[in-house]
């Protein structure tokens, strides 16, 4: 018997929002499923649920519990695992939905909106190209150095911009670098790439700001 | 809707064929590690699954593969038409096959350009900054009779005529990015002459970026040596200067690595007719100038137990290197082209991996070793 079983139930009641904090391996991932599992079964098109993971791993496995399911039910297996036989009985009353509405969801299961944020902000850009500025469907990527490498010589080619309001600051790094152009590539390269470390202390310190005033 | 059509038209393929094979790759995503399932399209199907375990090609393993030793390039007719100059020692030292592909097949990188002043534009000023110091001092005396302040006076001075000369082909952009840089040129200006203050042998500059033609066995190569100096002894030395990371080890190793000194050494004195006294390389870099040298002592240094040895170094590798070029001319003329790169390091700064394949050469190497072993 699982102790917070009657938590882990309440949790699944469409009507209200919750915020599940647990250790790895608690079940987590299971009781976001079952709570796609009952919502699906009261929506008129699977599109209008949106789950957002962090990373494919998740979402991949997200997609796979809830579609095997749906498999068990469709195939009338039960369980003894009293959790188990939840969740099957939560996919019957999803299939039941399915053939109402005509879903086909087992056959078509990329009609559930079951995203990373990545990808689902891409679809967001996507969707507005002329707001986003961007034609293609935009991706994200695990090679950043190209695009590091095109901001730096963006930057670096404000020194020669008589206007900006950056070019006296710029001169004074490049010095104290001994105006090495390479290591101040390596350097703002590798700066962009943790720029989660440190933006942050600039938009506190409000430089960005200020400059976006300019 | 559209994933409803898609279904129903795979359908109708299916239903209107006997046998079906359908095929999908079984390796999972790499990311999430969850091996992948056939198409939900075909879920509804009987299949009689079969996995294949194919790794390599089918064709490679129905064939016999013969190697096939290939290190000689056809030679030159003739030796005065060889292209590439002094660079042909350099790279026929590091790895003939290099001075094969470079010279010969006239292999060539093309650069990518990139803002500001690279590592070559960065060199070329500092030369250019410091002939025009020694065109004004001449001799050691004349330096060392300078107070601080002249020395200041001299090298803002050179600063301001290099930006507004010609001999500096830089476009306009560069020129602009180089006025930002002059606080960093007079440090590192007034760092060098310092260095050259203290050496211990009075000396005169009696030769600046001279341009000659040299040759060796046959092949005619152009040299511009950045500069000679005479000592008040009448001992001849040969200087060169470097912005990058260099070492005199490069010039004792065997094959040589760094072949420009030797070769200017080598050059110098058959135009001569009389042996120069040492070798060295001008390192001009922030906190870290001095000179590397290879010489008789007492030039560069204070003579001492340590520069008597370093001197007799001198005396042993100076002596060899006429027929160490000349060896290198004659190898490069024959067509010699084997891959054997002189260390790892020779290939981590060339760019012709791909035509030398020496990481499969290297493999097989030590696949022989390890047959070898366990034999």
């Amino acid at each position: 018997m699982i102790s917070d079983l009657a938590a882990r139930q309440t949790s699944l009641d469409p009507q209200r929002s919750f915020i599940v904090q647990a250790p790895a391996g608690s079940g987590k991932t299971g009781l976001l499923v079952y709570r796609l599992l009952t919502l699906l079964a009261t929506v008129e098109q699977p599109q209008q649920i949106l789950a957002i993971t962090f990373t494919r791993k998740a979402t991949a496995e997200m997609r796979e519990r809830l579609l095997h399911l749906m498999q068990q039910a469709q195939d009338g297996q039960s369980s003894d695992d009293a959790f188990e036989q939840q969740g099957i009985e939560l996919a019957k009353k999803v299939l039941e939905r399915d053939r109402e509405k005509n879903w086909n969801l087992l056959k078509t299961p990329h009609q559930l909106q079951l995203l990373t944020i990545d990808s689902f902000c891409g679809r967001l850009t996507a969707s507005m190209p002329w707001l986003s500025r961007l034609g293609d469907r935009s991706r994200t990527t695990d090679k950043a150095d190209s695009h590091y490498a095109s901001a730096v010589e963006a930057l670096l080619s404000e020194l020669l911009n008589d206007d900006s309001p950056i070019a006296n600051e710029l001169q004074t790094v490049l010095l104290e670098l001994d105006f090495n152009y390479n290591k101040a590539r390596d350097l703002f390269s590798s700066m962009l790439a943790k720029r989660d470390q440190w933006l942050r202390h600039l938009l506190r310190n409000n430089l960005l700001k200020q400059r976006h005033l300019n | 809707m559209l994933a409803i059509q898609t279904y129903t038209v795979m359908q109708n393929l299916l239903d209107s064929v006997g046998d079906t094979v359908i095929s999908y790759a079984k390796q999972g995503d790499k990311d999430t590690g969850i091996a992948s399932q056939a198409s939900p399209l075909f879920q509804q199907q009987a299949f009689d699954l079969e996995t294949l375990e194919q790794t390599k090609p089918l064709i490679e393993s129905s064939c016999v593969v013969e190697s096939f030793e290939d290190t000689q390039g056809p030679s030159w007719p003739d030796a005065s038409k060889a292209r590439g100059g002094s660079k042909i020692f350099e790279n026929q030292s590091n790895c003939p096959f290099k001075a094969f592909v470079t010279h010969q097949l006239q292999f060539q990188k093309e650069e990518d350009a990139e803002f500001g002043l690279d590592h070559l534009d960065r060199g070329n000023v500092v030369h250019l900054l410091l002939d025009f110091v020694w065109a004004k001092l001449k001799k050691q005396s004349t330096l060392k009779q300078k107070s601080e302040q002249e020395i200041e006076v001299l090298i803002n001075q050179v600063i301001d005529e290099l930006l507004s000369n010609k001999e500096l082909d830089f476009q306009a952009d560069k020129i602009a990015l180089l006025s930002y840089e002059k606080p960093r040129l007079v440090a590192l200006l007034k760092e060098w002459l310092t260095i050259e203050a203290r050496r211990p042998e009075p000396f005169s500059v009696i030769e600046r970026e001279e341009q000659r033609m040299g040759e060796i066995a046959g092949i005619r190569f152009k040299y511009i040596i950045d500069r000679v100096d005479n000592t008040d002894d009448g001992r001849t030395v040969v200087i060169d200067y470097k912005t990058g990371n260099v070492k005199s080890s490069d010039w004792i190793s065997d094959p040589i690595k760094s072949t420009q000194m030797p070769l200017y050494s080598v050059a110098l004195s058959t135009l001569r007719q009389q042996p120069v006294s040492g070798i060295a390389y001008g390192s001009v870099r922030k906190g870290e100038s001095k000179f590397i040298e290879l010489s008789e002592q007492g030039i560069f240094r204070k003579a001492s137990t340590r520069t008597a040895k370093e001197e007799a170094l001198w005396n042993e590798k100076s002596a060899q290197w006429p027929q160490v070029f000349d060896k290198l001319a004659t190898d490069f003329l024959a067509g010699n082209a084997e891959v054997k790169p002189l260390d790892d390091q020779t290939c981590n700064y060339c760019d012709l991996n791909s035509v030398c394949r020496v990481s499969q050469l290297k493999e097989q190497q030590v696949t022989q070793l390890e047959v070898a072993s366990n034999d």
